[in-house]
């Protein structure tokens, strides 16, 4: 075997799934889509379901209205707001954190395309997962990577630890773009949405999108939350991460958009839980978090501050609130802070 | 960290292979090697790289002296170590449950401690290789006592050290001590590349998807119709085979890149004639080991019947804490003792009707090695037609892969593949366009494949 033909044929292969990376979705992914492909892209990869929203959004005139966030809101559409005619649009992405969210409002602010009114929900810290962002480019992050050792240096001199700790969630969060871009399903699933009609789909999954942006999700009304007392293991956030993307928000807020943060809520038996068994760690990024809310004063309201309203609905589980529900809450938001 | 890993593929492996011949100078390979063989290790637990280490200096330590040479107490020191590890975290439990079960305990169990204990990454291997080493010392067949660092990189080695080939020390010592003189040509880089490459392919492309097929059919074996039976049973041979038989092929990649030349551990074994042949072409490395190391110490062929039913009771035992691969290891004993008594009768049958009965009787044996004896004896039921068929059968699709399987397994030949001559510059073009080709798509399916099946023993 010649080693070097061996090379540049995996080399050369393994570009393709770079580049078709690269190839921007349609641009009216949302206006005109067919009922079953919106089916299918529940099974898209984060990196490509923000692409979808933003190119949708870049396509049609500024929202009024955007939620961003991740599974914890994404089943929230018009139909659960009360909010008149403004318009609105959901890009929320499922498994992503604040980080996914910042970046999203930075690149439509970029394009000048950001909501009027961003509302950002933010995981309950009991639960938060932190993590890097999938959206935009490679290069957008490495950049942002770069701004992030950057301010770690400047805020925290001399706290090396910090730095590599930013520098090495940075490498892992590449190298898993990098190796999700290889990936045969995530390939499978692009093509399903670029071309409908030559590449079928690869599962049947039980939600779909809508033209909102929102995926609604059907729960039974008996589902049972008993078995989310002790729901998940309580996470760590890496601190200085979040008081980083609320002076990212601060930048944004006022300029080319109003910026809204709120804390996810926590079913009642799981915040009990919670309650009865406190955790130094939550308490101080409580204390971190309104800390930077008000130092760069931006409308942030935790999970006790703006209850959910009561209104029978079923939860899905401990952490995903039902949409009616939350479209209560942020319909709430939306008369108190949007401009009519 | 696992070989099917893009960590291992694109991080440990080149760093090692830099390090190696560019960072580190050359007399210290072989610490170097040491060094990535224990961290490659430590990613499966660090206790369990204490206790491989432990074993390491354990066997050493009471090998090293001449005295052990026809030393009897010596020598049962030196296995009782290792030995005892392997029992620890394998056996034990199953050991407790089996005396529980067959006393009158009543219906608390008392030993519930020991059910929490998580099985060293590949201890039967390795504590195989220990225990040959010892033996072969106390047999004067390695009379000279190697420096302790190549017995440790010998025992710990990463291409082999959590699912073989068992390696005799005679196998590498030559490698070892050749270690720093070794320069690998274009060829020997090569040839390592396209058994790495082949043995990704048919264990990502191959193994993986009839596994993936099989998980959901296989939930409720009494449910399946005779078609989804005949898939399972087809099915789960091709991939224990291939994901075995990949495994190896990674493994001789690997030793290759640093010039190490582990034996073939498959010799096509689905083409054997008969059973006994079989076992000459299946995990040939412990055949033999089992062979040299049990059987001829049993007496041989003396007490045939007696030992056949020994080796293979402790080879079933060898694989799995379980009575089902206890009865799976004699059910091949059965086979095999059972092909002695009528070969006149089968070796005069058509060679393709040997290698058809041979090749059934193999893959129905491994229902012992994929269910409990509930579970199989459902699965069989379902193959007489007994089954509720409630369970979707194999699609077209399915059954496609399961024929590329088995086309593959009797028609391709990866080791003739790699050592074929490619001087004509035309054919090693085309060769490792292929080979690319191959590797970018097994790439593509790397993140869901599984572990490997033999790392559980």
């Amino acid at each position: 075997m010649r080693i070097t033909a061996f090379v540049i044929t995996f080399a050369l292969l393994a570009l393709i799934p770079v580049v078709l990376k690269g190839i921007p979705f349609s641009r009216t992914a949302f206006s005109d889509i067919r009922p079953d492909v919106f089916k299918r892209m529940t099974v898209l990869h984060p990196y490509d379901l923000a692409s979808v929203k933003v190119n949708h959004a870049l396509s049609k005139p500024r929202f009024d209205v955007g939620v961003f966030g991740n599974s914890r809101v994404v089943a929230v559409g018009v139909k659960h707001l009360d909010i008149g005619d403004r318009s609105f649009f959901n890009f929320a992405v499922p498994g992503t954190s604040l980080r996914q969210s910042v970046n999203l409002v930075d690149e439509l602010a970029a394009h000048g395309k950001a909501p009027k009114l961003s509302i950002i929900s933010f995981d309950n810290l009991e639960i938060d997962q932190y993590g890097n962002a999938y959206y935009p480019s490679a290069f957008s992050r490495w950049w942002q990577a770069g701004r992030d050792a950057f301010w770690a240096l400047v805020n925290r001199p001399g706290d090396m630890l910090l730095l590599a700790h930013i520098v090495l969630d940075h490498i892992y969060a590449e190298w898993e773009a990098l190796t999700d871009t290889w990936n045969a399903k995530s390939l499978w699933a692009r093509g399903a949405i670029q071309a409908p009609s030559l590449v079928p789909p690869l599962s049947k999954p039980r939600h779909a999108y809508i033209s909102d942006g929102s995926r609604p999700v059907k729960i039974p009304q008996n589902n049972s939350v008993d078995r989310f007392e002790r729901p998940q293991q309580r996470m760590i956030l890496l601190s200085p991460y979040m008081a980083r993307d609320i002076e990212r928000l601060a930048a944004l807020d006022g300029q080319s958009t109003r910026i809204l943060i709120y804390e996810t809520h926590l079913e009642t038996k799981s915040a009990s839980y919670f309650d009865a068994n406190p955790s130094d760690a939550v308490i101080e990024k409580r204390r971190q978090f309104r800390t930077a809310c008000e130092r760069f004063g931006i409308a942030c309201y935790t999970a006790k501050e703006r209850p959910l309203p009561e209104n029978g609905s079923p939860w899905e589980d401990c952490c995903h609130a039902p949409a009616d529900a939350i479209g209560q809450l942020i319909s709430g938001l939306v008369r108190k802070h949007a401009t009519p | 960290m696992i070989f099917n890993d893009f960590r291992f593929l694109f991080v440990f492996l080149p760093a090692i292979v830099i390090a190696c011949y560019f960072l580190v100078p050359a007399t210290r390979r072989r610490d170097l090697l040491l060094a990535a063989s224990l961290l490659y290790y430590s990613f499966s637990g660090i206790e369990h790289t204490i206790i491989l280490v432990a074993g390491v200096v354990w066997v050493y330590a009471i090998c090293r002296s001449d005295a052990i040479k026809d030393n009897g107490w010596r020598l049962t020191v030196a296995v009782i170590g290792p030995a005892a590890a392997l029992v620890y975290y394998k056996y034990w439990t199953f050991i407790l449950n089996s005396a529980w079960q067959f006393s009158d305990a009543g219906a608390t169990r008392p030993f519930s401690i020991f059910e929490n204990v998580i099985l060293p990454a590949g201890i039967s291997f390795f504590t195989f290789q220990m225990i040959s080493f010892a033996i072969d010392r106390y047999r004067g067949n390695i009379r000279e006592m190697p420096p302790f660092r190549s017995f440790a990189l010998y025992i710990s080695f990463f291409p082999q050290l959590v699912a073989g080939p068992i390696l005799r020390f005679d196998h590498v010592k030559g490698a070892i001590d050749n270690l720093s003189r070794f320069a690998p040509s274009r060829k020997d880089f090569a040839d390592a590349m396209a058994y790495i490459v082949f043995g990704l392919m048919v264990k990502v492309l191959l193994a993986d998807s009839l596994s993936r097929i099989m998980t959901p059919i296989i939930t409720d074996p009494g449910a399946l119709s005779i078609g989804g039976g005949a898939y399972v049973v087809l099915g789960y041979s091709f991939q224990i085979y291939f994901d075995f038989y990949g495994y190896s092929l990674i493994a001789i990649g690997l030793g290759r890149l640093f010039g190490f030349r582990f034996p073939d551990n498959f010799l096509r074994p689905y083409e054997a004639n008969n059973p006994r042949d079989f076992w000459r072409r299946w995990h040939v490395s412990l055949s033999y080991w089992i062979r040299d190391y049990l059987y001829l110490p049993l007496g041989g062929n003396r007490r045939y019947a007696l030992n056949i039913a020994i080796v293979f009771g402790a080879c079933g035992l060898w694989h799995g804490a379980g009575w089902n691969f206890v009865v799976w290891g004699l059910y091949h004993g059965i086979l095999v003792a059972g092909y002695s008594a009528v070969a006149p009768w089968w070796d005069r049958l058509p060679t393709l009707l040997q290698r058809t009965l041979n090749f059934t009787l193999v893959s129905l044996g491994w229902l012992l090695f994929l269910f409990d004896f509930a579970a199989a004896k459902a699965l069989f039921l379902s193959l007489l037609g007994q089954g509720t068929g409630l369970v979707a059968a194999p699609n077209f699709w399915n059954w496609i892969i399961l024929l590329t399987a088995a086309a593959i397994c009797f028609g391709a030949n990866f080791e003739r593949s790699v050592g074929r001559d490619c001087s004509r510059r035309g054919i090693g073009i085309a060769y490792g366009i292929v080979l690319g080709a191959i590797f970018f798509l097994t790439m593509l399916f790397i993140d869901i494949s599984q572990t490997f099946i033999y790392f559980r023993f």
